[in-house]
């Protein structure tokens, strides 16, 4: 799993998430990371996808690795 | 603010509350699922409650008494015309259960601060360590309102027959039965580990945006009819001590309008230890 300090460094950004196989969905996700949602059962994070109507969220468990896109 | 919410007068935004500091109308009460938090500052006027002394009964399992409910609501200067306003840490995980027990005894203006304590603090708005001491009441609840309480007998059928969707709001490795509680927490409280058959994994912070607030209608709606959790349907939520279920509970039939939702306060820690429980993992 990705850490989330890699994800909030990336907070305004374009990037792509890789997503783990069990992740509901497709298997990349390419837009704006808006945010980082931090809880004491793990995190959501929230991207807005090129060209989607509305932004998504992702439980972070299911994000394997991020780059910049 | 709220949009197409179904009920969106049970929803207010920070800036709402500062306006009503003084409002002797509107009773703040705060409650934290860490228990220091309310000690080390809170918003003026608010009154602390203890997740676990004030909601709960202290001997058998169970939720707090009508009885408990009332000595609460008297000492915090809560009248049954009162505009109580509930919010908390973690994205008011406690808050949105104590708010779900003031439905159950029938308060009739219970509200939760979209975003809770964190984005009161995001903006800097003010904070003490004064206590306040309101004027006591006499509050006296109403005849509980079984309807937005699932019991395990509701949630093993639901499980067997699928009379119901079930929603498990745990994070994907509570889920799967990788773990028994969030990982920060010890790993007690369940026998087993993961999950009523047939239900759908939609972790309670999907319902909030990036700032904690709540999702607009549209999104919300999207996110539970893809996972087949429609209106139509009787709905039950869980997780494992019904605290996050609560925020679920809140969206679907506050925000969206769903009219048949339940919380299942009882939730892993119940139906993971049941003798002869069917489990998916």
């Amino acid at each position: 799993m990705v850490k989330l300090e890699q994800l909030e460094q990336l907070i305004g950004m374009r990037v792509t998430l890789r997503l783990t196989a069990a992740a509901p969905g497709a298997p990349r996700i390419t837009g704006r990371l808006m945010g980082v949602l931090r809880a004491l059962d793990g995190a959501v994070v929230t991207i807005e996808p090129d060209g989607a109507a509305a932004p998504l969220t992702c439980h972070a468990h299911y994000i394997e690795g991020v780059e910049p896109a | 603010m709220a949009g197409s919410y179904a009920h969106p007068e049970v929803l207010v935004d920070t800036a709402w509350v500062y306006e009503h500091l003084s409002d002797p109308q509107v009773r703040l009460l705060e409650v934290d699922v860490d228990t220091s938090a309310y000690d080390e500052g809170h918003i003026p006027g608010a009154v602390g409650l203890h997740w676990k002394r004030d909601l709960e009964t202290p001997v058998a399992r169970d939720i707090a008494s009508p009885e408990q409910i009332e000595g609460l609501l008297s000492v915090a200067g809560i009248t049954p015309a009162s505009t109580v306003i509930l919010f908390g840490d973690n994205n008011n995980w406690f808050a949105t259960y104590a708010w779900w027990l003031l439905k159950y005894y029938g308060h009739q203006d219970a509200r939760i601060m979209n975003g809770g304590r964190k984005k009161w603090m995001d903006e800097g708005r003010p904070m003490t360590k004064d206590v306040p001491a309101p004027k006591p009441t006499a509050y006296k609840t109403k005849a509980p309102d079984p309807s937005i309480r699932a019991v395990r007998d509701e949630v093993l059928a639901a499980g067997r027959t699928k009379s119901a969707a079930l929603v498990d709001v745990r994070s994907p490795k509570e889920f799967s039965g990788e773990l028994l509680a969030p990982e920060a927490l010890p790993q007690e409280g369940a026998q087993r580990g993961g999950h009523v058959p047939g239900a759908a994994n939609i972790p309670w912070g999907e319902n909030v945006q990036a700032d904690g607030t709540f999702k607009p209608a549209d999104q919300l709606r999207a996110l539970y009819e893809a996972r087949g959790i429609t209106a139509d349907r009787d709905v039950i939520a869980y997780c494992r001590i019904g605290e996050r279920s609560s925020i679920a509970c809140f969206a679907l039939k506050y925000l969206l309008g769903y009219p048949r939702v339940k919380n299942y306060d009882g939730s892993w820690t119940e139906y993971g230890s049941l003798v002869g429980a069917p489990i998916e993992r």
